[in-house]
C-alpha cells in the first residue's frame, strides 16, 4: 500500500469503520514504520476525540460517585491487609538476640566489605547484562504485542463469521493435482463479504503476491485483494463485495506481481465453486 | 491542534491529577471524576441509550483510570483524549455484550435519556476559553451528512457498510462524508502554537 492509498483510507481507519481486510492493510502499512501516516493518524484521532465535546454533558448521580470511591477504598484496605507486617520481639527473646548480636558484628562488617569489594568488580558486567536483557525483554514484548494484535484481528474475523445470518461455506481446490494447497471461503452474504483461509500454499515468488478473484457465470473477473502466507503457507484475506454484485460462480487465487493486477496474469493456484447468489 | 485539557490558572492540571492518582490519591481520582464524569456519562448515554448502562460503565471507566493511570502517557496526548477514547471504547464494548444478550441497544428507548448532540454544548471548565471557540467552531464546520455519518461511527462503532445501510445511503458517498468531514475537523482544529503553550 503506498502512503497515497493509505492517506485516503485513514479517515476512515480512525473512526473505525473501515473494513477488516483494508485495515489490516492500512495496520500493516503504519507497522512498516511510515511516520507521516503515523503523523496523519495522530491528527485524525485528535480530531475525533473532539467529537464528544458536542455532547451535553450529563451528571451521574452521587450514586455512581459513591460506588466508585467505595470500590477504591475497598481495594486500599485489601492492598493494606496482604501488606507484612514487622513482627515485635518479647522481651526474652530481644535478650537473647542482644548476646549473639555483639558477638556478631565484627564478623558482619568484614563479611560486607569483601562482598563490597566484589561487587563492584561484577557490577560492570551486571549493568551491561542487564542492559542487554532490558533489550531484549522489550523487543520480545513488541514481537508479542504485535502477534497478540494479529490475533485480536483473527478473532475479530471469526467472531464475524459467527455472527452472520447468511453463511454459506465453499472449499478451494489446488489447480495442480501434487499440491497439498486448500482453502475454506466463508461467505457472509449478510455483510457482503467474503473470509478466505488458505493452507500449504507455496508462497509467491519474490516481487509477487497472491491475489483474490471473484468470477461471475460469463467469465469476468473482478479483483478482490491481495495477501500473503507465512513459512508455512497459511495464510487468510477478508474481502468485501460490492452489494449489487451480479451473481458468482467462482472464487480463484492466483499469483500476481507485488500490489495485483485489474486482470489475472498469473497461474491459478486454488479455485473454488461458490454458486449463485 | 489545541489541547482540551488546558487547565484554568488556580485548578491542578489533568496530567498532575493522573500522576497523583498512580500515587493512589484518591482526592486526584474524585478530582478527576468531578471535572470528566458529565462528559464522560453524555458519552456513554449516547452510545448505550440507557442511563442505568451508561452509569455501570461510567464507573468502570473511572475504575480502570484509578487502576491502570500508570498506561497514560502525557506524551501521547492529553487526558482528556485517553478519557474520551477509552470510554468509547468501554461502552461499544458494553453494547455489543448486551446485542450478542439479544439487548437491543441501537435505538434509544427512552429519547430524554439520550444526550444531544450540540454544538453549543458547554465544554468542560477545564478548556480554555480559546480552545472552547476553536472545537466549537470547529464542530460547527461539519455539515449534517457528515456528522451523522462520523457519529454512527464513532459512536455506533458501525463500519462504512453498516452506516450505508442505516442511513440508506450509498457506500461510496458515506465514505466521502466521514472522509471529508473528518479532514474538515482536522484542518478546523489545526492552529499554530502560541509561544510556551504545551499540553497540559
Amino acid at each position: 500500500m503506498t502512503c497515497n492509498e493509505c492517506e485516503e483510507l485513514l479517515p476512515l481507519y480512525a473512526a473505525g469503520a473501515l473494513a477488516p481486510a483494508d485495515a489490516e492493510r492500512v495496520r500493516a502499512h503504519l507497522a512498516s514504520g511510515c511516520a507521516s501516516c503515523a503523523a496523519a493518524l495522530a491528527e485524525y484521532e485528535q480530531a475525533l476525540s473532539h467529537l464528544p465535546l458536542g455532547l451535553v454533558p450529563t451528571p451521574p448521580s452521587d450514586a455512581a460517585r459513591r460506588t466508585l470511591m467505595q470500590r477504591v477504598r475497598d481495594s486500599k484496605r485489601a492492598t493494606t491487609k496482604s501488606t507484612p507486617v514487622a513482627v515485635e520481639l518479647k522481651p526474652t527473646e530481644a535478650r537473647k538476640q542482644s548476646r549473639w548480636t555483639y558477638g556478631f558484628w565484627p564478623y558482619v562488617i568484614s563479611t560486607v566489605v569483601l562482598l563490597a569489594i566484589g561487587a563492584t568488580v561484577f557490577e560492570g558486567v551486571w549493568v551491561y547484562e542487564t542492559g542487554i536483557k532490558n533489550d531484549d525483554l522489550q523487543a520480545q514484548i513488541e514481537k508479542q504485542q504485535g502477534e497478540l494484535q494479529q490475533k485480536d484481528v483473527a478473532l475479530s474475523s471469526l467472531r464475524e463469521i459467527a455472527k452472520s445470518n447468511q453463511l454459506k461455506l465453499a472449499s478451494f481446490k489446488a489447480t495442480d493435482p501434487k499440491s497439498q494447497a486448500r482453502g475454506r471461503l466463508f461467505w457472509d452474504e449478510q455483510h457482503h463479504r467474503w473470509h478466505v483461509y488458505v493452507f500449504n500454499m507455496t508462497p509467491p515468488g519474490k516481487g509477487k503476491v497472491l491475489e483474490l478473484w471473484y468470477i461471475t457465470p460469463d467469465q469476468r473477473k473482478f479483483p478482490a485483494g491481495t495477501f500473503n502466507v507465512d513459512e508455512d503457507g497459511n495464510g487468510k484475506i477478508i474481502a468485501d463485495l460490492p452489494a449489487d454484485v451480479a451473481d458468482i460462480q467462482l472464487a480463484a487465487i492466483t499469483d500476481e506481481p507485488m500490489g495485483g493486477s485489474q486482470q489475472p496474469t498469473g497461474t491459478i493456484q486454488l479455485v473454488s465453486e461458490v454458486g449463485t447468489k | 491542534m489545541p489541547d482540551a485539557g488546558a487547565p484554568q490558572p488556580t485548578s491542578p492540571t489533568d496530567a498532575s491529577l493522573m500522576a497523583r492518582i498512580v500515587s493512589q490519591d484518591e482526592g486526584a481520582l474524585a478530582a478527576l471524576y468531578d471535572r470528566y464524569s458529565p462528559l464522560v456519562m453524555a458519552i456513554c448515554v449516547r452510545v448505550l441509550h440507557d442511563r442505568d448502562d451508561a452509569e455501570d460503565v461510567t464507573v468502570d471507566v473511572f475504575w480502570e483510570v484509578w487502576q491502570r493511570a500508570d498506561r497514560f502517557d502525557v506524551n501521547r496526548g492529553s487526558a482528556l483524549t485517553y478519557l474520551t477514547t477509552l470510554t468509547r471504547s468501554r461502552a461499544i464494548d458494553r453494547r455489543r455484550s448486551l446485542t450478542a444478550r439479544g439487548v437491543d441497544r441501537t435505538r434509544s428507548l427512552n429519547p430524554s435519556f439520550d444526550a444531544p448532540v450540540s454544538t453549543d454544548a458547554p465544554l468542560p471548565a477545564m478548556v480554555s476559553a480559546e480552545n472552547q471557540q476553536l472545537i466549537s467552531d470547529a464542530l460547527k464546520a461539519l455539515d449534517e451528512n457528515q456528522r451523522q455519518a462520523i457519529e454512527c461511527a464513532y459512536f455506533d462503532g458501525l463500519s462504512h457498510s453498516e452506516i450505508a445501510s442505516h442511513l440508506n445511503k450509498p457506500l461510496g458517498t458515506i465514505k466521502t462524508y466521514i472522509r471529508t468531514g473528518l479532514q474538515r475537523l482536522r484542518s478546523a482544529l489545526r492552529r499554530p502554537r502560541a509561544e510556551g503553550e504545551t499540553n497540559a
